[in-house]
């Protein structure tokens, strides 16, 4: 399939779905771009495509702009491109460190929600005292989040993860359908998820909170 | 009928035959470690000694899951050995088989059939407490699976260690994406 052949509906989203979107998407304050990289000749790329396409349609904040893997190489070197579907969410031209490797369907569709929400405004509320903390972080750190898109535990660390994301501008924090990539499976030894890997040292299991995953972060200078 | 789970076992002593040897075991020999009650109906019999024999065939995985494992019937300790004399695969058993001819621990797991005298297919996992973290009966006909105990074993260490907020992944690539579902409530 051709880049201009996909659809600007997925049957991922029924009309209910439709309308609980519309009204988180009403609170939206800032424009947000939805930048996707695919492979129009995989079916997951193609259905994330859709996807995007769809949900972006809901909401005049939103925009969004596919690329296929040369492009999107190209264009957005500080996106992981190997692993196809990616989907990044900019502020302003600006990657806000939230982004989704694999189709956002399942229990990850509050990820992507909640990602769109935070990062756009008004977004979650932080406590004052873990956003004072973050802001003293200055170190980048690259934070993986394995996921399945059946697992309910999963999508809570997705959002935990990139709502500190969407407020600290040194962590970068990734959705990674473990499914869709065996390769990862075998190389991170994924038995159970949520999997968290944190600068590719640090690797935890289940639900953290915030203040958890922050006692990590700080020990990055 | 009360269920099992969380119950720490109760005092108790049996006799049992280990490694060619009668000895006397305890509660306080379940604690500090993973333990497997593992209760079948009589020795002698057919059934039994298949699944007995599978799980002879996995003890060293579960000695590396630092788990013990008492198999019981309702016989003595000399019956115990008396089948391993006669049968080949009961002679391989290396854990410890316990006699419970007074239906002691038996009645305490709530897998004794009275009247028969027997004990049905019950398996309890205990934590180093000695407590029951999973258990599954079955019928006097129905076998069980070594494999899956194993899993089980180190599904609720797993879950002891790491707390609950995990789901196991078992991936099977090509199926369909999920249709999305939102739950909202509370979040936002």
């Amino acid at each position: 399939m051709g880049m201009d052949n996909i659809s600007l509906k997925s049957s991922l989203i029924t009309p209910e779905l439709e309308e609980q979107i519309k009204g988180v998407f009403a609170k939206l304050e800032h424009d947000l771009s939805l930048i996707c990289i695919i492979n129009p000749e995989d079916s997951a790329s193609v259905e994330m495509a859709e996807l995007v396409n769809h949900i972006t349609g809901l909401s005049e904040k939103l925009s969004c702009q596919l690329y296929d893997s040369a492009e999107g190489k190209e264009k957005f070197p500080e996106l992981d491109t190997t692993l196809l579907p990616a989907t990044a969410l900019y502020r302003q031209e600006h990657y806000t460190g939230i982004s989704f490797h694999g189709v956002t369907g399942g229990k990850e569709m509050n990820s992507l929600i909640f990602a769109i929400y935070n990062a756009s405004g008004p977004g979650q509320e932080m406590e004052k005292r873990i956003k004072k903390k973050l802001d003293k972080l200055t170190h980048k750190n690259e934070i993986k989040i394995f996921v399945s898109l059946s697992c309910h535990h999963c999508a809570q660390q997705v959002i935990t993860c990139q709502k500190m994301a969407a407020e600290c501008e040194a962590i970068e924090a990734r959705m990674i359908d473990a499914r869709l990539y065996p390769e990862m499976v075998e190389k991170y030894k994924i038995e159970r998820i949520p999997m968290t890997v944190i600068n590719e040292k640090e690797i935890l299991l289940g639900n953290k909170n915030m203040d958890e995953i922050y006692q990590i972060l700080r020990t990055y200078k | 009928m009360e269920h099992m789970i969380n119950r720490k076992v109760e005092d108790f002593q049996v006799s049992a035959f280990a490694k060619g040897e009668f000895i006397e075991v305890t509660q306080e020999d379940l604690m500090g470690h993973w333990s497997v009650l593992f209760f079948y109906p009589a020795d002698f019999t057919f059934v039994c000694p298949t699944e007995l024999g599978d799980l002879a065939d996995h003890y060293e995985e579960f000695q590396k899951e630092g788990c013990e494992i008492y198999s019981v019937s309702e016989d003595t300790h000399f019956v115990h050995k008396a089948w391993a004399d006669a049968s080949d695969t009961i002679r391989k058993i290396k854990y410890v088989m316990l006699a419970d001819p007074a239906g002691e621990l038996a009645r305490q797991f709530g897998v004794l059939v009275e009247k028969e005298g027997q004990a049905l297919r019950g398996t309890f996992i205990l934590n180093p407490e000695g407590v029951v973290k999973a258990y599954e009966i079955h019928d006097m006909g129905i076998g069980r699976n070594a494999q899956e105990l194993l899993r089980k074993v180190q599904a609720a260490k797993f879950v002891e260690e790491h707390g609950d907020q995990v789901c196991p992944a078992k991936w099977q690539p090509g199926e369909e994406t999920l249709s999305p579902s939102l739950d909202l409530v509370g979040m936002l």
